[in-house]
């Protein structure tokens, strides 16, 4: 089957269906590790989860792409371990980990980097909208939920507002370019930019 | 953990186990070829809406 390249920063990762297939069930593991470890005290301290599960999570997802043959498994795994254990915003310095809206956030993330790093959906402008549509729908119904369960306050629910019709209305304006023949439009760098933002929003709830 | 905790774990997987799944669905479709119709973009346009709308509602309710 045809690999597809996706960019991350400087890294660039060659993605597989088998990976992003694996990086699904990793994610969940992940976090039943995570339920796990709240059950033992020494694993409760802040500073230790903040680098242990990013760890646990980057060496089971190399060691599932040794086992299942992926090449470059080393680098893929690091990068798609990150994703599935939400350890991003380890390394931004506010890691907290523990719970599952990390790992769900982890799952659009994926989403979207194989969006708009996937030479698939470059060669078919109908289909990366539709894949931006879809997930961007997802992304909002899950900070839908958060927001009815109340996880975010009034300056967080009004800032989450304007990005959410931000994104659709340049979800709206891409479509508007595509059938007006253009390919690759400003809009969806605009949207792309604030899909991240939502995204950031998702795993910064991830501990509260 | 809390029932209410559960139920929101178990919606906020949903939500991402879903959509990974229409996404890559979504790449092999192109992969095989598949042309993506315009009533699929106006479906999923639709979605949005609704998304953003019932996001609008939440908000509302706080």
């Amino acid at each position: 089957m045809e690999d597809q390249i996706a960019n991350l920063s400087d890294i660039e990762v060659t993605l597989t269906d088998l990976m992003m297939v694996l990086a699904v069930p990793i994610s969940f593991a992940i976090q039943f590790i995570k339920a796990l470890a709240d059950k033992v005290e020494f694993f409760k301290a802040e500073e230790i989860r903040k680098s242990l599960f990013p760890m646990i999570s980057i060496a089971l997802t190399i060691g599932a792409y040794y086992i299942a043959g992926v090449q470059d498994f080393v680098i893929a795994g690091v990068v798609m371990g990150l994703a599935a254990s939400g350890g991003y915003q380890a390394f931004s310095g506010s890691a907290k980990l523990i719970k599952p809206v990390a790992t769900t956030a982890g799952v659009l993330l994926l989403c979207s980097i194989l969006i708009f790093g996937c030479e698939t959906f470059k060669s078919d402008p109908k289909a990366e909208l539709l894949a931006s549509q879809k997930t961007f729908s997802a992304t909002v119904d899950s900070l839908t939920i958060l927001q009815v369960a109340g996880k975010f306050s009034t300056e967080e629910t009004e800032q989450l507002t304007v990005l959410i019709h931000q994104g659709q209305d340049y979800l709206i304006e891409w479509e508007g370019a595509l059938k007006a023949g253009s390919t690759r439009p400003d809009a969806i760098s605009l949207f792309q930019a604030v899909l991240d933002q939502l995204l950031e929003y998702e795993l910064a709830k991830g501990g509260d | 953990m809390s029932t209410t905790s559960a139920l929101l774990v178990l919606r906020l997987v949903s939500e991402g186990v879903g959509v990974a799944k229409e996404i890559a669905d979504l790449a092999k479709r192109v992969q095989a070829g598949d042309e993506i119709t315009d009533a699929e973009i106006e479906q999923a346009r639709n979605k949005v809406a609704e998304s953003v709308a019932n996001w609008d509602d939440a908000s509302k309710q706080e």
